[in-house]
């Protein structure tokens, strides 16, 4: 059944939620002909090349007014550990990637209780001062939401002032699971999948890409998965803004949903497998599937490759999120090591700007 | 995909003994076609020892980090001298023992480095030391290099060394010490272990003599495809003759703190497509083996359960701890909890089931 399904899908036929469950689901090896099917796609979609952008990581502060059940780096004012880095901290970091060469800064930050619009476009703007040469990946919908909120613009004017600052695309991160029901238990402050979809589709539809994201292996189903994808496919049906899916593995050991014993302890080697030739199978319109050896190490990063993803992500510089979940090792992958990875699968390695064109 | 690496596939399932040359074909390949090498693999696993993932409670002792050999792989073994060697006596051992007691274990598993001033005798008392405490338990302890080690210090045969060991009480050998058996490459990464031959004449001489053992192959630092694929045809050829071979355990090369890597001989480690493709092959080579046991420890838990789709039936053990695998560079991978083990199992709608040393069950 599923070797018939997965040769109408090779053929072009689009597969639908309910058969993108049906594979969530496969236990034995069936699981190999899904990662086989993927690979194809994936070398039929977005070639042979195994990108990677040479980017810095900036977390500007982990102080943040929700308390996400599946986060780890959150604080509150008074914590040992809360930060909010100074402007000169951060125009130091800024120095240093350009003295890097990065191609993309990225910054997500917690939601300091005091930021308005003006926080985050100051940021862009000194982004921009510091590194006019970089690509700026910042912010996200419940970033925008949140900035809207504190200065009582609308989304709309939030992101046309991010975007005259220099925003070069939206981060499509807090999109977690879109499915409310799930979002109530996890992230009961973020806000709800159709503000997440419209300020998406907002973003989109004022020339500002952005990436996709789903964050999954903690108290989500395989229908949940599923119903995820399907938002997804459908706004880039409609706005072809997407630039690349993510998929972030549940790193639970440090998060409060999984040490008070309400999520399991992450994706198994199975679903992270799954998670990427599916999505490859489904989104049919998405050209781009990154691996994140971040959250699933690179003998994982690199199996993923095989198996419908073809981006190994960012070189990172800094990393506190995963960090403070309890992932080791997550600051730095060199290029040398992925091109390692890439090679190893006679694969060459290509860096990309954040908008996948090749850097000269 | 090809109709060689097809062919090949369909005519080892429907019962061809693989060749090495094919072996070393199969563990080239870097496409797609992996997933059909997997999922051969696979049904192979599911034909020779069913469904069960299988597990052993078992205690790992280190005894002394002091070590004769010193391999560039390893990052654990001291010279006498070092700030921080060690070797424990009787009352920490015993000590260690009975606490694995304690955790019901079923093996205890000796870890430790070979000390120049072992003999024989060393290792009889120290065997004794834990079956004193622990009278039901298998003592799986001393690799070939122990066993040479131990009988030319003590002026004996490796067979009488053998039978004494027994009789002090050792339940199965280790297989370890094995790493590449290519004596070119034992040249590079453990120029003072046992050579290729003795290893290969003292595993027959302990199963011959119904002393069972664990087959290893560590892989990853610095051997070739072929080099691999000859170490598989050697350890076929034991098998055929003895049939002692409890299963075959793959260890990965942990690389981050090891001397070899550091002096830039050896690569860092393994890539998830060499992983997966030596559970692969190995399972689909040794045809005379039940028994694949893939290493949480070193590969992790992610990786371990793909290993358990691609040929592999095993995951080791409890361990509660390996400062071997840890002193080398891997976090954590001292103890895996079986109710992380039982979800891993049935995730893959498999059965976990604790064994003993010998694969009967616990």
């Amino acid at each position: 059944m599923i070797r018939a399904l997965l040769d109408e899908i090779l053929a072009g036929r689009r597969m639908t939620e309910a058969e993108a469950l049906t594979l969530f689901s496969a236990r034995g090896r069936d699981v190999w002909a899904i990662a086989a099917a993927a690979d194809q796609v994936r070398q039929e979609r977005a070639g042979d090349a195994v990108t990677y952008v040479r980017n810095q990581n900036l977390n500007v502060t982990n102080i943040c007014i929700n308390t996400c059940g599946f986060c780890g780096f959150c604080r509150k004012i008074g914590d040992p550990d809360a930060y909010l880095h100074d402007p000169a901290a951060v125009v130091s970091r800024l120095r240093t990637a350009r003295e890097r060469g990065v191609t993309e800064i990225c910054t997500v930050s917690g939601l300091h209780l005091d930021f308005t619009v003006e926080d985050y476009v100051g940021l862009i703007r000194r982004i921009r001062e510091e590194a006019p040469a970089a690509h700026i990946h910042a912010s996200n919908p419940q970033e925008v939401a949140y900035a809207a909120r504190r200065s009582g613009l609308s989304t709309r004017e939030v992101l046309d002032r991010m975007k005259e600052a220099g925003l070069g695309s939206l981060c499509g991160t807090a999109a977690e699971i879109l499915v409310d029901g799930v979002r109530r238990e996890i992230c009961p402050g973020k806000i709800e999948t159709a503000e997440w979809v419209r300020i998406v589709r907002e973003a989109h539809l004022m020339g500002i890409p952005s990436t996709a994201t789903i964050m999954y292996g903690h108290i989500d189903t395989a229908a949940d998965r599923a119903r995820h994808l399907a938002i997804l496919r459908e706004i880039q049906d409609e706005t072809g803004g997407f630039t690349e899916f993510v998929p972030l593995s549940f790193i639970p050991w440090t998060t409060p949903i999984y040490t008070s014993g309400r999520a399991r302890a992450g994706a198994t080697g199975r679903e992270d497998l799954l998670m990427y030739a599916v999505s490859r199978l489904f989104l049919d319109n998405i050209v781009h599937i990154q691996a994140s050896w971040v959250k699933i190490g690179t003998k994982m990063a690199q199996i993923a490759l095989m198996a419908g993803a073809d981006d190994l992500g960012g070189t990172m510089f800094e990393e506190s999120i995963s960090k403070g979940a309890g992932a080791t090792g997550t600051d730095y992958l060199d290029p040398a090591e992925m091109r390692r990875i890439a090679e190893d699968l006679g694969r060459p390695l290509r860096e990309r700007t954040t908008l996948y064109r090749a850097v000269r | 995909m090809t109709d060689r690496i097809r062919t090949l596939l369909s005519d080892t399932l429907a019962g061809h003994r693989m060749t090495e040359e094919e072996a070393v074909t199969l563990l080239g390949v870097k496409d797609r076609r992996i997933w059909a090498i997997a999922s051969a693999a696979d049904e192979v696993r599911e034909q020779k020892a069913g469904d069960a993932v299988t597990f052993v409670l078992n205690q790992n002792l280190h005894i002394t980090n002091i070590c004769k050999n010193l391999c560039g792989f390893c990052g654990f073994g001291r010279k006498a001298t070092d700030p921080d060697a060690y070797m424990l006596g009787k009352e920490q051992v015993q000590a260690q023992a009975r606490n694995a007691g304690g955790r019901g274990v079923t093996e205890v598993c000796f870890l430790s480095g070979v000390h120049p001033a072992f003999t024989t005798e060393s290792y009889e008392e120290m065997i004794r030391w834990v079956a004193d405490v622990l009278p039901g338990v298998d003592i799986h302890a001393c690799s070939p290099d122990e066993v040479l080690h131990a009988a030319k210090r003590s002026g004996i045969s490796t067979v009488e060394a053998l039978e004494r060991l027994r009789a002090a009480g050792l339940g199965t050998l280790q297989g370890t010490a094995a790493e590449i058996l290519v004596d070119g490459v034992r040249d590079v990464i453990c120029p003072k272990k046992v050579r290729t031959a003795d290893w290969v004449r003292i595993i027959k001489e302990a199963h011959q003599m119904g002393i069972r053992s664990s087959g290893t192959i560590m892989y990853g630092s610095y051997e070739s495809d072929a080099d691999r694929a000859r170490h598989l045809a050697i350890l076929r050829a034991i098998q055929d003759e003895t049939g002692g071979f409890t299963e075959l355990v793959t260890l990965p090369y942990i690389h981050q703190h090891t001397p070899l890597y550091q002096a830039g001989i050896a690569r860092p480690g393994s890539t998830g497509r060499e992983d997966v493709l030596l559970i692969a092959v190995s399972r689909l080579f040794l045809d005379n083996f039940q028994n694949v046991q893939v290493s949480w420890g070193k590969v992790g838990t992610k990786m371990a359960q793909a290993c358990l789709l691609a040929g592999a039936n095993d995951l080791g053990g409890t361990m509660f701890a390996d400062a071997v695998t840890v002193s080398a560079g891997a976090d954590e991978a001292d103890y895996l909890d079986p109710a992380a083990m039982r979800r891993i199992a049935e995730d893959l709608g498999r059965p976990l089931v604790q064994r003993t040393t010998t694969y009967g069950r616990a």
